[in-house]
């Protein structure tokens, strides 16, 4: 392994480096953590990580590598032993590192944190740094080596080698539900930045024109000239950004762009299913290298920002809301906050790309490392700017933009002050003014986090440009933030079509065909009417939508995560030789089964009606059967009484797929125990490799 | 040695871009598949988002 000392050189120099660095993170993070000012230099909080990760990369991922996986360099990958220069390709470290960053890092290490910053800033960088090197990179790095071994198999399918049919099919409809509900909370968070916001509304339109130009470039002008055609798209997107600034100020073009959220989600409803049944090359493929293009440049330019401007941050280590009585969403600071952020410390999605694309273009078993533990880093640290960029906010700033009105009143005036009155002074002046200065009538209400993170960019770049064009820098934060959200959504409703076709095929077999266009029609539409119902309930509901979507989505996305956690503990025990190891996955496995099982059971038997699902809807019945309920209140119970029954089930269905694949799991390891084989039987047969390592 | 060094660096970069894609893949198949004809650069291109874009991708 690269990094292990060749003998010669000075082991007291390694030792003194390490040792100053483990010296530096553990000053950084017990600062942090034990800060009680004001405010406090987010430098604190880039140094931490930085030492937290440098220590696991060099050690823990070494110690996963050589002793719990035993990586061998000279073994052949199936890029290599299965090469057919399509799937299968042997592909340099760094081009594989890049593809597989772009495809882990979504807007979720972005807006998880900046939710869980209403518990302040310390819970979630703690969970960012600690889940992040214990749980999320070891998850990545076991599934993306465990598929390489399998010849590039998918976790559905390693789930049902390891764990039994029945555990496979929990796996695949766990992976189904999760992206229905994703892409619902996802459209929400775009449909609430763009509500009554003529600026991005027009601007987030005008990216459809873009990719679809970009479409046509890239196939008919100059078929596969990738960085060309990007570049042509990043420039018309950055004059899209300013256009909207036009737009906006324009009276009579605005009225064409401001909208309310419901008839917003209907719009996203329809764009998500064209995205679906349009050939890929239109919108959905440009769309992705724009966005991929884009996610990157302003990833790397925020980071070297954070960096230069090293900015303070207002808000508090600890907020009273760590009680469970949070605006943003309801529940305490256990298990909530382990929910509020899945991608960025442990993401059960990642372990699909690990086991899709990325472990059929490995060349070298030795890149594993690198590319699973350490991508898994970077998005880590993306999720730490996420924090940073939260909690520049003042505090008082932060709630206004993020609170529903179902909690701190319709009106600005009685939203400021139920905000000051819980400690973090806020006035309607500085709102206005704020919003002024963003280019926006008001930011009140923007639920969500997208909005309050531009907000926080948006101050982080203007600094850069001497505290100028906090409009443009706002709107191109919104339309970063979009851009990357609405590809997750294109991208999610095709594949949550596949499986729908895979699934239908079994009944009909024409539907499975992907070629047969009323299949496609009809399971395309299936797709977005799932997703668009929780998307439009969400837009209609008084305490934001965000409050109920957010930990669904947490918990479905953690389930996964302990999904693929099963999988790897399973093969691990299953290798006589290696099964005091096992504790490396089993670990993060218990803590996540744990966590999405309590909020689960909060979500579920709660008496807040803030925070159980059932407690709401009795809630909401007996006002209802009270007589004190006015005719609008009359008409609209129902639906949220019925909603909040479909929650409850979906909650419901996450805890049993999550505790079918755990009982299999149990048994597989009860059955591995005595006198167990020395291999996993599903591993492919050694061949040393033929390649001269790069 | 600055020179080489920036041409590797160009090249990893159009490699991760995609752009050397096609130049690839007529390699591959004029050492591996001699007896098949390529395709042209449209088609190849058009085949491979088709291949691409069928499984998971993106991530949240």
């Amino acid at each position: 392994m690269e990094s292990q000392d060749a003998p010669g050189r000075r082991p007291w120099l390694a030792t003194l480096l390490w040792g100053v660095i483990a010296l530096a993170g553990a000053a950084a993070v017990g600062g942090i953590a034990l800060h009680r000012g004001e405010t406090i230099n987010s430098l604190w909080l880039v140094a931490a990580a930085a030492c937290v990760y440098t220590i696991a990369y060099r050690f823990y991922s070494l110690f996963l590598a050589t002793r719990v996986l035993l990586l061998d360099p000279t073994r052949a990958t199936p890029a290599e032993r299965l090469s057919d220069g399509r799937d299968f390709v042997p592909t340099h470290r760094w081009i594989v590192f890049g593809h597989h960053f772009a495809a882990i890092a979504g807007p979720g290490p972005l807006i998880g944190p900046t939710l869980a910053a209403q518990f302040g800033y310390l819970p979630g960088t703690l969970w960012i740094l600690i889940g992040g090197v214990l749980g999320g990179c070891v998850q990545d790095f076991v599934i993306l080596f465990y598929s390489i071994r399998r010849n590039g198999r998918s976790l559905g399918q390693m789930a049902r080698e390891e764990l039994g049919r029945v555990g496979g099919a929990a796996a695949t409809l766990g992976v189904m539900t999760i992206m229905i509900i994703l892409i619902a909370v996802l459209g929400l968070v775009v449909v609430n930045a763009m509500k009554h916001s003529p600026w991005a509304t027009s601007t987030v339109a005008t990216t459809i024109p873009i990719a679809v130009l970009v479409g046509i470039y890239l196939r008919f002008l100059r078929p596969g000239r990738v960085l060309e055609g990007s570049i042509l798209g990043v420039g018309l997107l950055l004059a899209a950004v300013v256009g909207g600034g036009f737009i906006d100020h324009h009276p009579g073009l605005r009225g064409w762009f401001d909208y309310p959220a419901s008839p917003l989600a209907l719009m996203v409803m329809a764009y998500g299913f064209c995205a679906a049944v349009l050939p890929v090359w239109l919108l959905l493929a440009p769309r992705d290298y724009l966005s991929t293009f884009m996610k990157l440049g302003t990833i790397g330019a925020l980071a070297c920002a954070i960096i230069i401007l090293r900015p303070q941050m207002h808000m508090p280590a600890l907020t009273s809301f760590v009680d469970g009585s949070g605006p943003l969403f309801a529940g305490p600071l256990f298990p909530f906050v382990f929910i509020t952020i899945a991608c960025g410390a442990i993401s059960g999605f990642h372990s699909l790309v690990a086991s899709g694309t990325t472990p059929k273009l490995i060349a070298s078993e030795g890149d594993a490392r690198m590319i699973g533990y350490g991508g898994m880093l970077m998005e880590s640290f993306v999720a730490v700017m996420a924090m940073i960029a939260a909690c520049v906010l003042e505090p008082g700033v932060y709630f206004a933009i993020n609170s529903p009105p179902g909690i701190v009143g319709a009106d600005a005036a009685s939203a400021v002050a139920t905000i000051s009155a819980w400690g973090f002074p806020v006035t309607v002046e500085q709102m206005q003014n704020l919003a002024h200065e963003m280019g926006e009538v008001t930011l009140f209400a923007r639920t969500g986090g997208a909005p309050s993170l531009a907000v926080g960019m948006a101050n982080i770049f203007s600094s850069l440009s001497g505290g100028s064009l906090l409009a443009l820098w706002y709107h191109f934060a919104i339309m970063f933030e979009a851009l990357f959200i609405l590809t997750t959504l294109d991208a999610g409703t095709r594949v949550a079509r596949f499986m729908l076709q895979d699934l239908l095929g079994t009944l009909y077999a024409p539907l499975g065909r992907t070629s047969w266009y009323p299949g496609v029609l009809l399971s395309s539409a299936l797709v977005v009417a799932a997703w668009g119902y929780f998307l439009y309930q969400g837009t209609r509901d008084p305490l934001g939508g965000i409050n109920s979507l957010w930990p669904l989505f947490g918990i479905a996305n953690q389930m996964l995560a302990a999904i693929a956690l099963c999988v790897a503990t399973s093969i691990l025990v299953k290798q006589a030789s290696r099964r005091r190891y096992a504790l490396v996955t089993a670990i993060p496995l218990v803590w996540l089964v744990a966590v999405t099982s309590s909020a689960a059971a909060y979500k579920l038997l709660s008496a807040n009606p803030r925070l159980g699902f059932l407690a709401h809807a009795q809630d909401l019945q007996t006002k209802l059967t009270g007589g004190t309920s006015t005719p609008e209140f009359a008409l609209q119970a129902p639906r949220l009484i019925f909603n909040d029954h479909l929650n409850a089930a979906m909650t419901l269905l996450f805890l049993v797929i999550a505790w079918v694949v755990v009982f299999a799991t149990i048994r597989t390891v009860a059955r591995a125990l005595p006198g167990a084989p020395t291999s996993s039987r599903a591993e492919a047969p050694y061949v040393a490799t033929a390649l001269v390592q790069p | 040695m600055t020179r080489s060094w920036l041409r590797a660096l160009a090249a990893l970069w159009r490699q991760l871009n995609g752009d050397t894609a096609y130049a690839d893949y007529c390699r591959h198949l004029a050492t591996q598949h001699a007896q098949h004809a390529p395709l042209d650069r449209g088609a190849f291109y058009q085949a491979e988002l088709v291949r691409r874009w069928n499984g998971v991708r993106r991530c949240c």
